[in-house]
């Protein structure tokens, strides 16, 4: 498979993904050398508006239903190395850039109640983490990639140890970065073994996403690269025996920051659909079945768990691994509508599942630990911070009009064209996830005040609300104009629907 | 000018919604007065719209199409927002709007005083909004989208009274059950899509003879499932009686009138897919005739009003499945028509009989016993009763003119137009007591306001609806009635229907006796209200009145046999996460309590291992005089307990897992045949135990492990059976196991390990290939 490749410089005219990568890394020396604390949430808002501002001309300017890769800059490679610096867009990439600006945006207008203190390495912290996201999500070389994979660890671990609410958030830290590391250095071996194979095939080591598509692995290989890779996505995602990291990292770790990147932004199945699914299609043919059960597994087991939680940050981590399961039955259900269902669903979650860790920052900063204990009748006292739950719940739900409701049911028309236990559990799923989100909101929303809730409880303020309303704002748009999303990715996805079903 | 109209319908609502809820949320910029009139302004004009649409589907009564926009395309999936104009949803929209309105007007009044005044007003036409959609999208997703739509103004309005626990777990409960049909819903929309590669109506149906019977049953049967659940037909019916917590309004519009009958609709609509799929059509007959007397019967113990009416219209919807089931669709919309405006009537009256019963303290005074049954209801039983006979009449003669297949199903279907008739005819009867009883307490109002004009207003709509029915059903049961000339191009009597046996119709009829004689009681009981004195013949049996009294345990049953299971299980897999915690945290995780003979051994094993482990480097010293047996077993024991890889976690496992299993035992039978069990079995563990550890060899060491959960295992299986089999238990053993795994998962070794024997294996299966 070959594909073509549209330089940025043709395109637009600038190197938009360079600038978009290394805009942030101006801000944050522009943020470290600026010697008034006044003025460092107005630059840091500055930036992350710019960011987005870039990212939507990006999405515009996107040529929507082609399989050609845009926007493309290379330098490179380097000699006897093969790594090259060598970015671009396609449909399955370009929807993660504006989502990851969106909620950079969102995440700063909230710095400012959520890092009262020492403001200035918050912000800079999330911006180096905004920069290696998007430049994971923008990398065309895998070597590249696997860099901004691992860099992401450095303020990730920042944050959660600086940031982090509970006790035991040091632990925490440790613990997601060691099952990170080891996760990438599997994936490394993998990625290596694909230069290594290039290099029998074409005379010269690449770790190129374009020429590795040109260079066939063998089916042994394959299967040993597949699950060298697939451990390192696996743990990021996460899928199911490999997420017990999570729970822990999104109670402990920073309210909102943080959370709002690990939960919306799929690096992990990102990865499955970028390189794993077209890199290596037979394995991925033949490892189908265990990546739909562990799908199936994941999701249930999420939901069943989540369904007893009493602590919603707790709840949301086990929801997204629930969703997890219903994007890896999408990807791996191999036709068009579960590849285009498990993509938009993984953007649907970078809106609902990030939307709701706002909604806990929302809650912590009111009642601490959003726990079932402290809450309790808060629709009364607070109808804004009720009216954002809700609605973003029911997006997490499913229901028509919301972006979840598309995603998901689409990702159970693939499965169905599977087999039909796949749709069955998947409709099993949504039912559980109505459980729990709904029980939830009986129990804290409704329902009578626990009796240490304060009598005066502050409703949104302005930033909080405009928070919410650019959400709810997102869910609508996806759940109701959903074309030109799904036009957007449906030109490399059928790419790679022929990658794999050619075989 | 159509296009226009069509979509104006429920857009105007829809903006009524946005401009009401935007308002809201801004904290009432504007006076309630124009939120009134914005909201019902909008659903009057719709309504007009409605009429006029009515007009010209009347005129030109072909189907047609409305393009509104595109909505998603994936694939082969194409669905657009597109309408379906033609004489069914004309008649739905029409009945959808003109009860709205009229709901609208009246809840001006009865809301005045309520906190959520602006929320009511903006959930409203929100609801009329989701509903026509429902009604008018020309493909099952845009029905689906109304679907979930209404389910959410539901779940808004039942548990509107936010201060009320009660409301907020009944609208939680509604919703619930509700998405258990919608998943079974849309698995049937995927199956079309599967097999038809379109989800329009028109498509679809026109493909239909293509595909098996076996797949049309399928979808019917999935399709049914999601009307099962909306229209609160067994056995998702329980949710019905408790959406009764809303505002009396909501309560008359959303759960009487529209949206409880979408399920109807949808079989309706779905005649041509059904009628290829005679099974599935049985089944919606069986589930029809099942909830028709689970409501009737359970409507007979009923104490308060609104209960006795929710049950009431489950019998209703009930009656309405039956005959779509027996492939009498017209009859079926007629009843849903006839019985929206009848019940709205007695929703809407319910608060002044409230108000009657329990402020006027003549009532009281006078005696239940002494209350006298209206002439006309009387009048009404036995016309219907007559009815009945007249229809067995007509049946034999149809059989002894025309004879054989065509009398009988005629037949049948008069009976469904009798039952159809009846039960409007009780309706207006209910309706002509309450009006007596008007006028009988004439001087007694107390209320915030007597009875305002959109009820009296309804009353005439109903006295219409009576004067249609008692001239338009009864021919409406024989082919050719205007009703069903009117319909005809959208949904016609099934002519396919198999002959009815004697066995059938009996049924039948023996089913319409008995909803005659719950009807009758249920309007007698209610006059009462007196719970404890229940003059009633089929209740004497006590047994059978507290079945009926607790509505046949189905809540309850709904809790052991789901709820609970699911609840526990997911305690259980949480407690595996926290102890994964304890496990980072460097703590072990806490010992299990010990109490029984079995655990004890296997405490006592462990503790030796232990002690063998701190005493054995100075154990040759220590104990010079023990044989050389005992030497080796300390050394193996040493040796083992400092291997504390998996195999000390086997042990403590099976430590904790025999620990559990006694633990639970022993709580639920604390002496008996239980005891004397554990004694015994004990007793063999503890010869097995002198045999093995005198014979202390390591492989015997872990025969006793294994011999141990043997015998525990067969404790858990002679338990389960010996006590009951409970599944809650059962559920929480399979947690238990999950937890062992996901402990040993938690571990960054075993990872390691999974992982690494993963690659090994892939290897070694790669070299031997």
């Amino acid at each position: 498979m070959v594909l073509k490749e549209v330089f940025a410089l043709e395109q637009i005219g600038f190197p938009i993904l360079s600038l978009l990568l290394f805009l942030p890394v101006l801000v944050i020396i522009l943020l470290h050398f600026t010697r008034t604390e006044k003025l460092v949430y107005p630059i840091a808002l500055l930036g992350a508006v710019a960011e987005l501002v870039l990212a939507s001309i990006l999405a515009f300017a996107f040529v929507p239903n082609v399989a050609d890769v845009q926007f493309v800059e290379q330098l490179g490679p380097i000699p006897w190395l093969g790594v090259s610096y060598h970015l671009g867009v396609d449909g399955i990439n370009i929807l993660f850039v504006p989502v990851t600006a969106l909620l950079t945006v969102l995440v700063v207008i909230y710095a400012e109640y959520a890092a009262k203190a020492d403001a200035r390495r918050y912000l800079m912290a999330t911006l180096a983490l905004h920069a290696t996201m998007i430049g994971a999500f923008v990398s065309l070389d895998l070597v590249l990639f696997w860099i901004f994979f691992v860099l992401e660890l450095v303020p990730s671990y920042y944050l959660i140890t600086r940031w982090g609410t509970g006790a035991n958030r040091e632990r925490a830290a440790r613990e997601y970065v060691t099952f990170m590391l080891a996760g990438s250095a599997l994936m490394l071996a993998g990625i290596i073994a694909l230069g290594v194979n290039a290099h029998a095939h074409a005379g010269e080591v690449s770790f190129d996403y374009v020429e590795l598509l040109r260079a066939p692995v063998a089916s042994e290989l394959q299967t040993i690269v597949f699950f060298l890779m697939f451990f390192g996505f696996a743990v990021k995602a996460p899928v199911f025996p490999f997420h017990t990291w999570m729970p822990k990292v999104l109670e402990e770790g920073p309210v909102v920051g943080m959370s709002v990147f690990l939960v919306g932004l799929k690096l992990g199945t990102y990865g499955f659909i970028r390189f794993l699914i077209p890199l290596l299609p037979d394995a991925a043919h033949r490892w189908a079945w265990l990546m739909l059960s562990l799908g199936v597994a994941g999701m249930l087991y999420g939901a069943v768990i989540a369904l007893v939680q009493t602590n919603l940050r707790r709840l949301l981590a086990f929801s997204s691994l629930s969703h997890m399961g219903v994007v890896m039955l999408g990807l791996f259900a191999f036709n068009h509508y579960g590849l285009q269902g498990g993509l938009l669903q993984m953007i649907n979650l970078g809106i609902t599942g990030a939307g709701l860790y706002f909604v806990a920052g929302f809650l912590y900063s009111r009642i601490g630990p959003p726990d079932l204990s402290a809450m309790g009748g808060l629709v009364e006292r607070a109808p804004w911070l009720t009216a954002a739950y809700l609605i973003i719940a029911l997006a997490g739900v499913g229901l028509p009009g919301t972006g979840g409701f598309n995603g998901e049911h689409l990702v159970m028309l693939g499965g169905l064209q599977v087999h039909w236990a796949i749709a069955v559990a998947a409709g099993v799923g949504t039912f559980l996830t109505a459980c729990y989100f709904l029980w939830f909101f009986l129990q804290g929303f409704i329902g009578s005040p626990s009796a240490g809730l304060a009598p005066k409880l502050p409703d949104l303020r302005f930033r909080e609300r405009l928070i919410g309303i650019a959400l709810g704002f997102m869910i609508f748009w996806i759940g109701l104009d959903t074309i030109p999303f799904l036009r957007a990715m449906s030109g490399s996805l059928r790419a790679v629907e022929q990658m794999v079903g050619a075989r | 000018m159509f296009d226009i109209v069509v979509a104006a319908i429920p857009g105007l609502p829809l903006l009524a919604a946005l401009a009401n809820g935007v308002n809201g949320v801004l904290g009432e910029r504007y006076p309630r007065a124009l939120q009134v009139r914005v909201s019902s302004g909008a659903i009057l004009l719709s309504f007009l719209g409605a009429s006029w649409i009515l007009v010209q589907v009347v005129l030109d009564p072909s189907p047609r199409e409305v393009l509104i926009g595109r909505w998603f395309t994936s694939g082969d999936l194409a669905v657009n927002f597109g309408f379906l104009i033609d004489s069914l949803s004309a008649v739905m929209m029409l009945v959808t709007t003109s009860i709205s309105f009229l709901i609208a007007v009246f809840s001006i009044d009865y809301m005045h005083n309520e906190k959520g005044f602006s929320r009511f007003f903006s959930v409203l036409p929100l609801f009329v909004a989701a509903m026509l959609v429902l009604v008018m999208g020309d493909n099952y997703v845009l029905l689906f989208l109304g679907w979930e739509a209404v389910g959410v103004c539901s779940y808004m309005l039942i548990s509107f009274y936010q201060d009320r626990t009660a409301a907020a777990q009944a609208g939680t409960k509604a919703f619930v059950m509700n998405r258990i049909g919608d998943a079974g819903f849309l698995l049937g929309i995927f199956l079309l899509f599967a097999n038809f590669g379109t989800t329009g109506y028109q498509d679809v149906f026109a493909r239909v003879p293509d595909v098996d019977t076996g797949t049309a049953t399928a979808i019917g049967l999935c399709l049914l499932l999601g009307a099962v659940g909306k229209s609160a037909q067994l056995p998702l019916a329980t949710w019905l009686p408790r959406a009764m917590e809303g505002p009396t309004p909501s309560s008359a519009l959303i759960h009487a009138a529209t949206m409880v009958t979408a399920g109807v609709y949808m079989i309706s609509r779905s005649q041509v897919l059904y009628d290829n799929a005679p099974d599935a059509l049985l089944v919606v007959a069986l589930v029809g005739a099942a909830t028709a007397v689970y409501g009737g019967v359970v409507g007979l113990v009923q104490t308060d009003i609104k209960s006795v009416l929710a049950y009431s219209t489950t019998t209703q919807l009930g009656l309405m499945f039956l005959a779509c089931g027996l492939g009498a669709y017209p009859i079926a919309i007629f009843h849903l028509a006839a019985h929206a405006f009848f019940k709205t009537y007695l929703f809407l009256t319910a608060p002044s009989i409230l108000h009657h019963l329990h402020g006027g303290a003549d009532v009281k005074e006078s005696g239940p016993a002494r209350q006298p049954v209206p002439a006309l209801f009387t009048v009404a039983l036995m016309a219907s009763s007559g009815l009945v006979a007249i229809a067995l009449l007509f049946r034999w003669w149809r059989s002894d003119m025309i004879g054989g297949a065509a009398g009988d199903s005629l037949s049948i279907l008069l009976a469904l137009g009798l039952i159809a008739a009846f039960s409007s005819a009780f309706a207006a009867a209910r309706m002509a007591h309450v009006a007596l009883q008007d006028t009988t307490h004439g001087g007694h109002h107390h209320g915030p306001s007597p009875i305002p004009m959109a009820v009296q207003l309804l009353g005439l709509l109903a006295a219409l609806a009576a004067v249609g029915l008692a001239i338009g059903l009864l021919p409406g049961g024989a082919p050719g009635s205007w009703f069903q000339q009117f319909l005809a191009p959208a949904v016609a009597t099934n002519p396919g229907i198999p002959p009815g046996s004697w066995v059938f119709a009996l049924l039948l009829f023996g089913l319409l006796i008995v909803l005659i004689f719950s009807a009758w009681f249920t309007t007698l009981y209610v006059d009462r209200f007196r719970p404890e004195q229940p003059g009633l013949m089929f209740f004497r049996r006590r047994r059978l009145y507290n079945l009926v009294l607790n509505r046949f345990w189905l809540d309850e049953l709904y809790g052991a046999l789901v709820v609970r299971p699911v609840w526990k299980l997911g305690r259980a897999l949480d407690s595996f996460d926290r102890n994964v915690i304890d496990w980072f945290a460097g703590a072990a995780p806490a010992p299990q309590k010990v109490r029984t003979a079995v655990e004890t051994w296997e405490e006592r094993l462990l503790a030796s291992r232990a002690a063998g482990a701190i005493v054995a480097p100075s154990g040759d010293m220590a104990m010079p005089t023990s044989t050389w047996e005992e030497e080796e077993r300390r050394e193996k024991e040493a040796a083992e307990a400092e291997t504390t890889g998996v195999i000390g976690w086997l042990t403590r496992t099976s430590a904790d897992a025999t620990g559990w299993v006694e633990t639970e035992v022993e709580r639920h039978s604390p002496g008996g045949g239980a005891g004397r069990l554990i004694g015994t079995v004990s007793g063999v563990s503890t010869w097995f135990e002198k045999a093995i550890i005198e014979r202390s060899s390591d492989l015997v060491n872990h025969l006793a492990e294994l011999v141990a959960r043997i015998s525990a295992a067969f404790e858990r299986i002679v338990f389960q059976s010996g006590i009951h089999v409970e599944l809650p238990r059962a559920s929480s053993r399979f947690a238990g196991v999950l937890i062992r795994t996901e402990e040993l998962l938690g571990k960054r070794l075993v990872i390691g390990l999974i992982v690494a024997a993963w690659l090994l294996a892939l290897v070694a299966e790669l070299l031997w290939s």
